[in-house]
C-alpha cells in the first residue's frame, strides 16, 4: 500500500501535471535483449552461481573510480544489479546510477530492500524490476517512470504491489531472498511468510504460492530460490529442501534434511548445491537424493556460495574461506576467513566481503589474496562485476573501484 | 401532506431570502428518497446498469494484465466514502502510475475503462437527477456534470488523497472542515443539472446549503457509509454500491434541492411541511 506521503504527493502531482506536462526521465528504451556485462538480479544468474563468465574485475588491487553519495533515506546493504549502463540499488527505495560516471539517473524512496531482478514485462514498453520490501513484494519501472518538472517527484516508478505479509521481518529480508527472474516470471520467497511464489511481472499477481509448514505455528522463511531448466529449487529452515515446477508449482520432490538450518542453493548441472550449518551437500537434480555431503565443522548463518567452472567458494563463518570440487566436494585450497560472506566470481578471481566490512579479493585456482579493501562506512554490499569495476552498496552511498 | 409533521421535519426560513424554505430530517430526506423510488422505479435504472459495468470493470481490472489494487477503504474497519457526485465504491482501483509505460493497445485498453465508468455514472447522475427533477436541460448542462464528475474522481486514479493527521483534536478539525466543505458542495449536482454554469452552481450550492447543514451532513455520513459498507461485500460489492446507494444518493440531492427552493415536484408531500403551511393553519 502506498504510504501517506507517497499518496499526498500523487495527489500534488495533478496540479503541477495540469500545467507542465510530463517528462520522460530516460530516453533508452530498455527492450534490447541481455548484453555480457549485464548483471540482472542478485547473483547474477536464476540458479545463483554468483559468476558471470564474461565479465572481468580489477586484478591486483582497487582504487575508487567514483563514489555516489545517495540521498538521506537510503540505506545501501544489498548487491547491485545491473542493465546496459545503468546500475540498480536497492535500499530504502530505489537508485539508478550511470555505470561510468556515477551519476544519478533517477531515485525514488519506497520499502524497497533486495537487490532488483530485471523481468521482461510484455504490457510494457520497459521492463520490471522484482524488489523485496520489509513484508512484500513490489514491481517497479526500470526507467523510473515520469518526472514531474521543477520538483523531486515522480509518477509510475511503482508499477505494482505484489503479495504482502502481515508479519514483517524485523531485520528486514537478507541478500538470500533477493527475487529471480527468468522466463518472464518472478521467483521469490515472500518475507515474513513461509511461502516461496512466482509472479507475473506485468501486474504482480500470484501464478501459483508454495507453503511449507502451512497449518503449523513453525516460521522459517525461504531462502533465494535457484531456478534452472524448468525446476525452482528451494530451501528453508527447519531442515527444508524442495524443488517445485516453474511453471506449475507442482512439487518434484522434498527432502528433510539432518540439519535446521538451511542456506541459499545454487543449481548446477551436476546437482543442487545446498549449504547447512555445518556442511555442504550435493543433491540430485531429479530426485533430491544426496549425491556427496562435505562436513566443514561450520556454524553458517548468513553466506551463500558461489560456483564456478566446477568449484564451489563458501564460507564456514568460523576461520576459512573453501573451494570444493563440485564434483567430489573435495578441498582444493583453503583460506583464511572468519566471518559470513556471500562471494561472487569473473574472470580468475573471487571476490568476497567479509562481515559485510572487508572486501577481499583471491586467486580462484589458488587461493592467494590478491587485495582487501576496507571502506570508510559500513556494511558493504557483496559486489558486482563488470567492465572491469566492481560496484558495491556501502550504508549510504555507491562505490566503483577500478584497477589500482 | 401539508400539515403532517413527519418524522423529524421541521420548517425555517432562511435569513436574507424572502422565499420560504422547508428543512427536512437526514431520515425524513431518505424516506422521501426511497418513496420517490418505490413510486417511480424507473429512478433506479441508470445506476442498476452502471452497477453491473462498475462490477465487470472490477472484474476485468482483475484478471487483464494491468496492475490494479483493491479500494483503499475496504482494508479500513470502518470507512465513509462520500462523492460530491452519486457514484458507488468499486471494489478495485487503477492507478495513474500503472498507465507509464504501457504498450499502445494495453494503454488504450486500461484507459478505456478508466474513461467508461466516470463516464457512464456521470451520466445516470445526471438522468436520475433530471428524472426526479423533472427537469429539462441540455447537452451542455450533461458535459459540464461529467466533466466535473470526471475531475473529482481524478485523485482516486492518483493513489487517493490522504493527509498525515498529528493528533486527535486536529483530525476533529480537519473533520469539521471536509464535512462542512461537502455539505456545501451537496446541491452541486442538482445545479449543474438544471443548466448552472460551474460558478453559479458552486455559488448556489453554498448558499442553499445554509441552514440545512446539519441534514445534509447527515446525509453525507449516512450515504458515505452505505457506499462503503455495501461495497466491502466480496465479488458483488461494486454493484451493491452503486446500484442501491447511488440512486438514493441521487434522489436524495434531488429531494433537497426541491425542498430548499420550494418546488417539490417529484417529492411525496407528507414528508414535507412548509412554515407557510403551518402558518395558515394556525391562523
Amino acid at each position: 500500500m502506498p504510504s501517506t506521503r507517497r499518496r499526498f504527493l500523487g495527489l500534488a502531482a495533478l496540479g503541477v501535471t495540469g500545467s507542465a506536462g510530463f517528462t520522460s526521465l530516460d530516453t533508452r528504451a530498455y527492450t534490447g535483449s541481455q548484453s555480457p556485462t549485464d548483471w540482472p538480479m542478485g547473483r547474477y544468474d536464476p540458479p545463483g552461481t554468483g559468476y558471470n563468465p564474461t565479465v572481468s574485475g580489477p586484478k591486483d588491487n582497487v582504487a575508487v573510480a567514483w563514489t555516489h553519495r545517495a540521498p538521506d533515506w537510503f540505506r545501501g546493504s544489498t548487491q547491485p544489479i545491473r542493465r546496459g549502463k545503468t546500475l540498480y540499488v536497492g535500499g530504502n527505495g530505489l537508485l539508478a546510477l550511470d555505470t561510468e560516471t556515477g551519476k544519478r539517473r533517477f531515485s525514488f524512496q519506497g520499502p524497497y530492500h533486495s537487490s532488483p531482478a530485471i523481468a521482461p514485462a510484455s504490457s510494457y514498453q520497459t521492463k520490471t524490476l522484482g524488489i523485496a520490501g520489509l513484508a512484500g513484494i513490489y514491481g517497479l519501472n526500470a526507467n523510473g517512470g515520469w518526472e514531474l518538472p521543477f520538483t523531486d517527484m515522480s509518477v509510475g516508478g511503482e508499477r505494482w504491489t505484489g503479495p504482502q505479509s502481515s508479519r514483517p521481518g524485523f531485520f528486514g529480508p537478507a541478500e538470500s531472498t533477493t527475487p529471480v527472474t527468468v522466463n518472464g516470471t518472478i521467483y521469490t520467497a515472500l518475507p515474513g511468510t513461509n511461502s516461496v511464489v512466482a509472479l507475473n511481472p506485468n501486474n504482480g499477481k500470484v501464478l501459483w504460492q508454495r507453503t511449507h509448514h502451512k497449518d503449523e505455528s513453525v516460521s522459517g522463511m525461504f531462502n533465494r530460490p535457484a531456478v534452472d531448466d524448468g525446476i525452482v529449487f528451494v530451501t528453508a529452515w527447519p531442515q527444508q529442501a524442495t524443488a517445485y515446477r516453474a511453471d506449475t508449482g507442482e512439487q518434484h520432490w522434498h527432502r528433510e534434511l539432518e540439519e535446521m538450518t538451511v542456506l541459499p542453493p545454487v543449481a548446477t548441472d551436476e546437482g543442487v548445491v545446498i549449504p547447512t550449518r555445518e556442511s555442504v551437500q550435493l543433491r540430485a537434480r531429479s530426485d533430491g537424493a544426496l549425491l556427496w555431503e562435505r562436513n566443514l565443522d561450520g556454524n553458517v548463518t548468513d553466506s551463500t556460495p558461489a560456483v564456478a567452472d566446477g568449484t564451489i567458494f563458501v564460507a564456514d563463518e568460523r576461520e576459512s574461506l573453501y573451494a570444493l570440487s563440485l564434483a567430489t566436494g573435495e578441498t582444493r585450497w583453503t583460506v583464511p576467513f572468519d566471518g559470513k560472506t556471500t562471494p561472487v566470481v569473473a574472470d580468475g578471481r573471487v571476490y568476497a566481503v567479509d562481515s559485510l566490512w572487508a572486501l577481499e579479493a583471491f586467486d580462484v585456482a589458488t587461493g592467494e589474496k590478491q587485495f582487501e579493501y576496507h571502506p570508510s562506512e559500513v556494511p558493504l554490499s557483496p559486489p558486482m562485476v563488470g567492465d572491469g569495476m566492481l560496484y558495491l552498496a556501502n550504508r549510504g552511498r555507491v562505490l566503483a573501484l577500478e584497477e589500482a | 401532506m401539508p400539515g403532517n409533521e413527519e418524522a423529524g421535519n421541521e420548517t425555517v426560513s432562511s435569513l436574507g431570502h424572502s422565499s420560504p424554505t422547508t428543512q427536512l430530517s437526514t431520515l425524513g430526506v431518505l424516506k422521501s428518497a426511497l418513496g420517490c423510488i418505490r413510486r417511480d422505479p424507473v429512478l433506479a435504472v441508470p445506476f442498476a446498469v452502471v452497477g453491473m459495468l462498475v462490477a465487470l470493470v472490477d472484474w476485468l481490472r482483475q484478471h487483464d494484465s494491468v496492475p490494479a489494487v483493491p479500494t483503499d477503504a475496504l482494508g479500513q474497519s470502518v470507512s465513509v466514502t462520500y462523492s460530491v457526485f452519486p457514484q458507488g465504491t468499486t471494489r478495485t482501483v487503477r492507478h495513474v502510475g500503472a498507465l507509464v509505460d504501457l504498450e499502445t493497445r494495453y494503454l488504450l485498453w486500461a484507459v478505456g475503462l478508466e474513461v467508461l465508468v466516470p463516464l457512464a455514472v456521470g451520466i445516470a447522475g445526471w438522468v436520475t437527477i433530471t428524472r426526479v427533477l423533472d427537469t429539462h436541460s441540455g447537452p451542455r448542462a450533461l458535459s459540464r456534470y461529467i466533466a466535473l464528475a470526471a475531475v473529482v474522481s481524478i485523485p482516486k486514479l492518483l493513489g487517493g488523497f490522504s493527509v498525515d493527521i498529528p493528533g486527535f483534536l486536529f483530525g476533529l478539525l480537519l473533520l469539521a472542515v471536509a464535512l462542512f466543505v461537502l455539505t456545501r458542495l451537496f446541491l452541486l449536482p442538482a445545479l449543474l443539472v438544471t443548466g448552472s454554469s460551474f460558478v453559479t452552481a458552486l455559488r448556489q450550492s453554498y448558499h442553499r446549503a445554509r441552514g440545512q447543514g446539519m441534514t445534509i451532513a447527515g446525509l453525507i455520513v449516512l450515504i458515505g457509509l452505505a457506499y462503503w459498507g455495501l461495497a466491502t461485500v466480496p465479488v458483488a460489492g461494486g454493484f451493491l454500491s452503486t446500484a442501491v446507494v447511488a440512486p438514493i444518493h441521487a434522489v436524495a440531492i434531488g429531494t433537497v434541492f426541491s425542498t430548499g427552493s420550494g418546488e417539490t415536484p417529484s417529492i411525496p408531500a407528507d414528508h414535507i411541511a412548509s412554515r407557510d403551511t403551518r402558518s395558515d393553519e394556525s391562523q
